[in-house]
């Protein structure tokens, strides 16, 4: 079976970060290993066949951390291609529909996406997969969940965007606060993300930026929010009045650049390595996430091979 | 907490209709005449005008009477930052020093907009810095304001006050700009912004010697501020009235920071917990002291990271406190009520749902006086645990009768609570209920909360500002549209059967300024029952509803001073198909704006 073959695969890695895990329920926890694992494999069929078989393992608030251990894969497994840059295929629909499953899927498998798999997200598979405890509202746009639950008790309860209406500074103060002491029992569990602030560093930038992990839901929203801040530096002007404007021709896009390989986007993780953004699933990176980096892809090329001997050596 | 600037609340008093009305007729100049000395008499006398809404009347008289007032105005105030342009603002007001400016709709605060949309402080503050040289005082809300413009203001030599809500863009630079060229400064007030770290000691940037500073409020700066500096500049500003810190500022620091302000009447209390663990038999400064000390302390706010053994040091002012703000502090119903016991005066209180429905029945008991609730949820998601309900809701309108303004996030909720308050609580203005599950109905009977809302439009005779959530059909919104004569701003979610409730609205509330509507089932046809009232608001937001580009489109049409946006809300540039993601229209004297990112179709 192939899963079990990659099971395997999993646990070479899984050895050395099993202590970055915690709260792992040790029982369940190949089971957990092995479903995370389903979730970020290559698929090439609709999403909604196979969700039923990870809905039966309903993992429960706190083992969200439980799935740090597939974290850190080899690098040549989570590239297609085996090109060496990050490949991201962006194209609108799919990706965001599959993100409202909580983001279990790798973006690796948009890569053999269909386009039939934006219709093929019910919300009730929306609802039974995992949702974020660590991300409020973040699910974009949960408007097909909304659509279908007009006027009858919805089904579907993935968060919406904006919904309760809390501002950002006070829901991340929220998670900030029961990070720090843990004073009632029902902030334990919920309390989920470590990490929310993270720098931004951009190789030839002047200054550095900071943002807000929890306010993206996908790899896509932070590129795209990555783009506008950045925008003004590696491409240089915003149009004459200082405007960001619509200048078409002074604005390339970020995510162009990374197209283009001029640059990479790279983060350092709880174990204070850089790995290449993308590998893992949303939520897995944003738990490990401490820092991000732009950096410039003639100094990103040693990371595969390092990367690579990692894998080798455990 | 704004208890002091109402202009910047969402609920401000201004029934508006009347500010475009002298700015669209030209100003004609003409020689001087006989009337001059009538004029200068005029002058004078407008001078008492404050009240913008009695300034927009005086200058519809007549011609002299424009001239005069355009020339005595110095409060300015701009609703929408897209109705007029600078340009046209500096040409009719010549002597202005204190501008107010407000830019993004409300619900771009829950990250409904696209980051790019636009409010750009930019070309007001170029403006503003050439024409109104003597401009003291800039207050801004959700705008985008970058570190240059602030530089630019610092550059005025009369600038003195600077309030910053809910806007971004700016980092510690710019701060930094701010507090070393103003020498006047007399207030900071930074509330819920985005401010980016640049890693500056914007704190040490103040120069030597006494400072003018009345307010100093930076408790949403997210990064570390240099205390030492910050205890030498409180030491040095004798008229610190009001000081708000960072969760950045531990309660060892606060005590230092007391001692030396005993004059305080606003306190932000910074983390309210100590940099690192108290072992037993540790000397820790005597807090209760210098709580005591601080006799004039009336609004108190922070416990950002609040251990709640500290607790107790602020029983001293409790008797005194007219406004406490317990919004980021995780306390139960016990340790909340060891603390409201002592607050008789309370007016404005802010908490979190973890006081549960026990907390606000001592809420209930002892604050009589209370004019403001708002309950905040611990756990902001949508099934999330129940920790209020509508037991506390009724608890806080029979103990709480002259309740003027309540905002309340529950799990759960029941009309008859909510009937049950809008009849103790006559005097409600602005009343906001989030019932945090969609389409959740009353959960005793199971019935839709319509007889609810129904019931506040209907008993609460002076309601101005509404939100309605849970189960709602159009009866609701035809109660509101029967009995909500006076609301001007009314928030709607995933509310409505049909067309007919945005109808109902948009035909029965004449007062209506500003509606935002969200995942609710109205179409083209409900936004052409509005066309007669569309100059008269502020805004009409509508997102994820049944509206067509062409619907949209025949609105742009019939109506040429409106603007038409649509909006993606993630930010692509894409045309999506129909329905329309989001439309946001507002009246304008400028038509479409020049800066609209790609994610924007002006139609």
């Amino acid at each position: 079976m192939s899963t079990v073959l990659e099971h395997d695969y999993i646990g070479l890695s899984g050895v050395s970060s099993m202590e970055n895990s915690q709260k792992l329920a040790l029982p369940s926890e190949e089971n957990k290993r092995k479903n995370d694992f389903k979730a970020t494999e290559l698929r090439l069929g609709l999403p909604g066949s196979e969700s039923r078989e990870r809905d039966a393992d309903k993992y429960p608030l706190g083992a969200q951390k439980g799935l740090v251990s597939g974290a850190k894969r080899g690098f040549s497994g989570a590239i297609i291609g085996g090109s060496g840059k990050w490949i991201f295929t962006g194209s609108g629909g799919s990706e965001i529909d599959l993100t409202k499953n909580g983001g279990l899927f790798s973006p690796r498998a948009l890569n053999v996406e269909n386009s039939s798999q934006k219709s093929a997200v019910a919300p009730t598979a929306v609802k039974e997969s995992v949702p974020p405890p660590s991300m409020p509202a973040l699910d974009k746009k949960g408007q097909a969940s909304s659509a279908n639950s007009h006027g009858s008790a919805p089904a579907a309860k993935a968060q919406v965007v904006g919904w309760p209406p809390i501002r950002s500074f006070r829901k991340n103060s929220m998670a900030s606060t029961s990070n720090n002491h843990k004073v009632d029992d029902h902030a334990d569990a919920k309390s989920g993300s470590v990490c929310f602030y993270v720098k931004v560093s951009m190789d030839g930038a002047p200054y550095l930026r900071k943002i807000d992990l929890k306010t993206y839901s996908s790899y896509k929203e932070l590129y795209s929010g990555l783009e506008k801040m950045f925008c003004c530096f590696s491409i240089g002007q915003c149009g004459s009045d200082g405007l960001p404007g619509r200048d078409g021709l002074s604005q390339r896009r970020l995510m162009d650049l990374l197209h283009g390989s001029d640059y990479v986007l790279t983060y350092e993780d709880k174990d204070g390595d850089w790995m290449l953004v993308g590998d893992v699933p949303w939520e897995m990176f944003t738990d490990t996430c401490k820092r991000l980096r732009i950096m410039k892809s003639s100094e990103a090329i040693g990371l595969a091979p390092r990367a690579m001997d990692k894998h080798k050596n455990m | 907490m704004r208890e002091d600037s109402s202009e910047m609340s969402e609920d401000d008093d201004s029934a508006s209709p009347s500010d475009l009305g002298g700015a669209v007729i030209k100003y004609v100049s003409r020689a001087p005449s006989p009337d001059q000395v009538l004029e200068n008499v005029l002058e004078n006398v407008l001078l008492f005008l404050t009240s913008r809404q009695d300034r927009n009347a005086a200058s519809l008289v007549c011609w002299s009477w424009y001239r005069a007032e355009a020339l005595t105005r110095s409060e300015l105030f701009i609703g929408n930052c897209y109705a007029v342009s600078p340009r046209r603002v500096t040409d009719r007001f010549r002597r202005v020093r204190a501008v107010t400016i407000k830019g993004k709709p409300r619900f771009a605060d829950f990250n409904l907009m696209p980051r790019s949309w636009g409010a750009h402080f930019t070309p007001w503050v170029s403006a503003m810095s050439q024409c109104y040289r003597a401009l003291e005082k800039v207050c801004l809300k959700r705008m985008f304001v970058r570190d240059e413009d602030l530089e630019l203001l610092s550059r005025l030599p009369n600038f003195r006050e600077l309030v910053l809500v809910c806007c971004e863009g700016f980092g510690t630079s710019g701060l930094a700009a701010i507090v070393s060229k103003c020498g006047k400064l007399e207030v900071l007030d930074l509330t819920e912004d985005e401010v980016m770290d640049d890693e500056m000691d914007w704190i040490s940037c103040f120069p030597e010697g006494e400072t003018c500073l009345q307010a100093l409020i930076f408790d949403c700066v997210e990064c570390a501020i240099n205390f030492e500096a910050l205890e030498l500049l409180v030491a040095r500003s004798p008229s610190l009235k009001k000081l708000k810190l960072n969760r950045f500022v531990n309660i060892g620091q606060l005590y230092r920071l007391m001692v030396r302000a005993p004059q305080l009447t606003h306190l932000g209390t910074g983390s309210f917990s100590p940099s690192e663990i108290v072992a037993q038999g540790d000397q820790e400064p005597d807090y209760v002291s210098a709580f005591d000390a601080c006799r004039s302390i009336v609004c108190l706010s922070g416990f950002r990271e609040i251990v709640p053994d500290y607790l107790p040091a602020i029983y001293p002012v409790c008797a005194n406190l007219t406004s406490l703000n317990f919004s980021y502090a995780n306390i139960n119903a016990e340790q909340l009520r060891a603390v409201i016991c002592h607050c008789h005066k309370l007016q404005i209180l802010w908490v979190l749902d973890s006081i549960c429905d026990e907390g606000l029945q001592a809420v209930g008991a002892t604050c009589k006086d209370l004019r403001e609730l708002r309950v905040f949820p611990i756990d902001a998601r949508e099934d999330s645990e129940s920790l209020v309900s509508e037991v506390g809701l009724l608890a806080i309108s029979e103990g709480c009768r002259k309740l003027q303004s309540i905002l309340y996030f529950c799990q759960q909720m029941t009309n008859a609570a909510v009937i049950a308050m809008s009849k103790n609580c006559p005097d409600l203005v602005v009343f906001r209920l989030c019932i945090m599950g969609r389409h959740r109905p009353d959960h005793v009977t199971g019935a839709p909360m319509d007889d609810g809302f129904g019931a506040i439009v209907k008993n609460c005779k002076k309601l101005t500002r509404l939100a309605i959530s849970g189960l709602l059909t159009d009866r609701a919104f035809s109660y509101i549209g029967q009995y909500g004569k006076l609301v001007r701003i009314l928030s709607v979610a995933f509310a409505g059967d049909s067309d007919m409730g945005l109808k109902y609205v948009l035909e029965g509330c004449p007062k209506l300024q500003k509606l935002e509507i969200r995942d609710s089932p109205f179409g083209d046809s409900a936004l052409q029952s509005g066309l007669h009232h569309y100059y008269n608001m502020r805004f009409l937001w509508m997102s994820s509803c049944g509206l067509t580009h062409q619907g949209c489109n025949a609105i742009a049409q019939q109506m040429p001073q409106l603007v038409v946006e649509v909006i993606n809300g993630n930010g692509e540039e894409e045309v999506r198909d129909d329905p329309v993601d989001i439309l946001y229209m507002y009246r304008s004297l400028e038509g479409p704006r020049a800066d609209a990112p790609g994610c924007v179709t002006i139609l």
